[in-house]
């Protein structure tokens, strides 16, 4: 068990947990989940057993790019949709 | 958020949304409470008071005696001590943007701001409300590392009671199994003298070695098992403080029925903090219509009120809390008022 990395470290890192992603972007745990279980947010899981993590910078974008698209009136199947 | 806290501010962040400046409540002795106990395992763990942390302590027994002998010290402290900590906490805070002043949101009910009462609470600012709690929800609920800060915040949260507002009763029983899961992984090593910035790949690396307790220079290593065992068995509360948490407890419990739900509503004095009436035309109006209604009034008297489905429903999430929009019409005297009533939503 380690401490938590600082808001410097994650910034400068290549994977965060979504934990981090949650900090990082303002969003919530439980949407980030969904949007994860949709498809929508793409994640690295090198072994069964290890965390899920993100490629931070593809993923805050992704993050920032739905919500502009939610924003605008689109829907998650929409989205989807434009994803594919 | 950008913005750094230590695990005290983080806890006070957590905690003393939402309650009274002015008054001593139950609710803000257990929180302030939870802020000295907070401050004790900085001292403890990350040695940011004396200089020295976990990683000097010769073994679990002298790390035990000292979590005990301040635990001991946290439950003796005085009105007046904790007075004193809410004074050090809140001036850091409000001067730091991580927390402000606003009127309660009781203060926006028909009886008291047609008696020109105003209540004073804190609100956290949401942004760093929501990196706090969502970071904590992100790490204890997905299977992975957990770090010292998120189970030291769960500890404080499940001692000052306030894990039911973040968390939902399915989601207490998953945190339970991870505690209990923690606890039974003997084998992995809390390396309490690597610096803050383990990255998620070291964390990994431990995993893929099976974690052994390698110190360095041969110094003890406080264990996961140790740590969350330990810390996980403490208490601070106060009997009394519990007995009024409990009662509180079962009263949720109890609106948390789906056929319970909206007795608020009918009998505003079971939850008078909750039972909010704002008085407005009724007649003619629609469920949106009231719900805007309702959100430019308590807009006007300065909270943060939005908007937000909920499947099929829309919900107002007003300071970090979700609310129902009820019509509602009360009599005073023989005079019919219309208005609107606001119903917790309990999770």
């Amino acid at each position: 068990m380690s401490r938590q990395r600082t808001m410097e470290k994650i910034l400068t890192s290549e994977y965060v947990t979504i934990g981090e992603l949650a900090r990082l972007t303002g969003c919530r745990y439980s949407t980030l989940k969904f949007y994860t279980e949709e498809g929508m947010l793409p994640f690295e899981q090198p072994e069964q057993n290890l965390t899920r993590r993100y490629r931070r910078e593809e993923s805050v974008a992704r993050v920032e790019w739905i919500r502009a698209m939610r924003e605008s009136g689109k829907t998650v199947p929409e989205i989807k949709e434009i994803l594919r | 958020m950008k913005k750094e806290y230590a695990l005290s501010e983080q806890f006070a962040i957590i905690s003393l949304d939402g309650l009274s400046c002015s008054h001593y409540s139950m609710a803000k002795g257990a929180a302030l409470r939870g802020i000295a106990a907070a401050q004790l395992l900085e001292e403890i763990l990350f040695g940011e008071k004396e200089g020295q942390g976990a990683a000097e302590l010769s073994g679990a027994g002298e790390f035990q005696r000292k979590l005990e002998a301040g635990i001991d010290s946290v439950k003796k402290m005085d009105r007046k001590k904790l007075k004193a900590l809410e004074k050090e906490t809140s001036n850091f805070l409000l001067a730091d943007g991580g927390l402000e002043i606003v009127p309660d949101l009781l203060g926006c009910d028909m009886n008291y701001y047609t008696a020109s009462i105003t209540i004073k609470s804190y609100r956290s600012d949401r942004d760093c409300y929501l990196s706090v709690t969502e970071s904590v929800r992100g790490e204890i609920l997905e299977d992975g590392p957990v770090t010292l800060e998120c189970v030291g915040l769960l500890w404080l949260m499940r001692e000052s009671g306030c894990l039911h507002d973040i968390f939902s009763v399915k989601e207490q029983e998953r945190i339970q199994e991870r505690i209990v899961s923690l606890c039974a992984q003997s084998s992995r090593s809390m390396e309490t003298e690597k610096p803050e910035d383990a990255s998620a790949g070291d964390r990994e690396k431990e995993a893929e070695t099976g974690g052994q307790p390698e110190g360095q220079n041969g110094a003890w290593k406080l264990t996961d098992a140790d740590f969350v065992s330990m810390i996980w068995g403490q208490e601070f509360h106060k009997t009394a403080e519990q007995t009024v948490k409990s009662f509180l407890k079962g009263k949720r419990k109890l609106f948390q029925n789906p056929y319970l739900e909206g007795i608020n509503l009918l009998f505003p004095f079971l939850d008078r903090r909750q039972a909010i009436f704002v008085d407005f035309v009724v007649f003619g109006t629609t469920v949106k219509d009231r719900r805007q209604m309702m959100r430019a009034f308590l807009t006007e008297k300065g909270h943060y009120v939005e908007e937000v489905k909920s499947g099929t429903e829309t919900l107002l999430l007003i300071d970090n809390a979700y609310y129902r929009v009820w019509p509602k019409t009360v009599s005073c005297g023989r005079i019919p008022i219309q208005g609107a009533s606001l119903q917790p939503v309990y999770r």
